[in-house]
């Protein structure tokens, strides 16, 4: 009994370490916003941005496409023909809780295991010691340009997923219920909140920054051994995979 | 002459004695120590990051916590090449890191090295656009040393380490581009733990 409370204290001990120290590089990499001003770490800004965010759009697109359609081929199954509710549900579905979550995962996917396992290369290869060898800062080089190609990338493609989603919704919708296109865009519009609208926002950029922050978190905290890489990628996706979803429950009680 | 780096009293615990001595405008000079630990921390110390627990680094009379960004440079042993970036984005990152220059001035920069290291134009490009893990480790010590020349620091200090392997001609041809750097009003400090290093006057 008291080892296994001890285990508990231990592993919730971790967790706590995870969130102070995960906080206090992203609050480092939110001071060092300034140097986005120098040339090589726009480049590495626009790298981000293009692998995070233009090479996800694809997928995205394609994720948004069937959710679309299946989300409203299952509510029509479930309540019949009613074009108000069917778009009240999309509204619900997508705009508040599946388009920033979809982005994330897919970012989760792509990017995480693939920032958390270049940095930690880099660590062990003495890299990263360089570059603060040639009075180069890790964080306003490595870090920032990544946190803020990530959230930003996970902005846009959350507003793509629910525009894809959406659009492809109402398609099938009128097509079923044979119905006006433009009226339905036309309710859509009028049905949609403000808060509904700013909270997907924000879920948004949370997500982007807990994503980007754990990856680079783990990949940079990991000892000097090539059998640490692997373990820093996956603990990276798990857990940035569970702060997502704790943080969207958090913002849901608070605003719903 | 300006006196560029002096080190006064500066201890810490892997060195095996208190360093003093200046370099001044367009030194070359070396300094031997006992060990590899201990060139790396005198490498580290100079460079900023290792603290000293006695004594003080002054870089141009200013303490070197003090002094700008980018004032030291650093030549590595192996080149010390970021994998992610080709040869190019390594060459000039401390550069465009620590300061604002055209891509015509750092092309003519890196041009006027090249030549000076000897490499032949219709090398320079592929050599370029390489990325590290695709170049022999002479090419990425050569970069490296390109890097340090390019970003065109106060004070270059150069692990001697980058000399082992590289035969004597070409050898020869990095001295003189160092000693050549010195003379433009720099000055260079070669940290080295052997005995066969460069014929340069050595610090007491």
């Amino acid at each position: 009994m008291r080892n296994s409370l001890q285990r508990l204290q231990y592993r919730l001990g971790r967790q706590g370490l995870f969130v102070r120290d995960g906080l206090a590089l992203t609050w480092q990499a939110l001071g060092s916003l300034p140097a986005i001003s120098k040339l090589p770490v726009r480049r590495a800004f626009y790298k981000q941005l293009l692998f995070s965010g233009i090479q996800s759009m694809g997928y995205v697109g394609a994720i948004g496409i069937l959710s679309g359609l299946i989300l409203v081929v299952q509510v029509h199954n479930l309540i019949g023909h009613n074009e108000l509710l069917t778009l009240h549900v999309l509204i619900w579905v997508i705009v508040r809780e599946l388009g920033p979550l979809l982005a994330a995962i897919v970012i989760i996917s792509r990017s995480s295991s693939a920032i958390a396992s270049e940095l930690a290369a880099m660590q062990v290869n003495g890299e990263i010691d360089c570059l603060r060898r040639m009075g180069v800062s890790p964080v306003s080089y490595m870090v920032m340009p990544r946190i803020l190609g990530m959230t930003l990338a996970s902005l846009a493609l959350a507003f793509y997923f629910q525009v894809v989603a959406i659009g492809t919704g109402m398609v099938v919708s009128s097509w079923m219920l044979d119905l006006a296109l433009m009226n339905e865009a036309a309710n859509f519009f009028d049905m949609i909140s403000f808060l509904e609208m700013t909270i997907a926002v924000l879920k948004s950029v949370c997500f982007g920054v807990i994503v980007s922050a754990a990856s680079c978190y783990y990949g940079l905290a990991i000892k000097r051994a090539l059998t640490e890489i692997p373990k820093a990628a996956s603990r990276a996706v798990i857990r940035s995979l569970l702060a997502v979803f704790v943080c969207d429950g958090v913002i849901t009680m608070l605003f719903f | 002459m300006t006196v560029l780096l002096q080190f006064d009293g500066v201890a810490c615990p892997d060195l095996a004695r208190p360093y003093s001595f200046s370099l001044n405008e367009g030194d070359a000079r070396l300094l031997k120590v006992a060990s590899e630990a201990e060139k790396d921390a005198v490498i580290g110390v100079a460079l900023g990051k290792r603290r000293c627990t006695e004594g003080v680094i002054l870089v141009q009379g200013v303490p070197l916590d003090e002094s700008r960004p980018g004032c030291i440079g650093w030549v590595a042993a192996n080149g010390g090449l970021i994998s992610n970036l080709k040869v190019w984005e390594n060459v000039t990152l401390p550069l465009w890191y620590h300061g604002k220059h055209t891509a015509a001035e750092t092309e003519q920069r890196v041009a006027q090295w090249l030549s000076v290291l000897g490499m032949v134009e219709a090398d320079r490009e592929p050599f370029m656009a390489s990325p590290p893990d695709r170049l022999l480790s002479l090419q990425r010590k050569l970069a490296g040393l390109m890097r340090a020349l390019v970003q065109s620091p106060l004070v270059l200090v150069v692990d001697s380490a980058v000399f082992k392997g590289v035969d004597p001609r070409m050898a020869a041809v990095w001295e003189t581009a160092l000693e050549r750097y010195a003379a433009q009003g720099g000055a260079v400090l070669a940290v080295s733990d052997d005995e066969a290093a460069l014929p340069w006057k050595i610090i007491e």
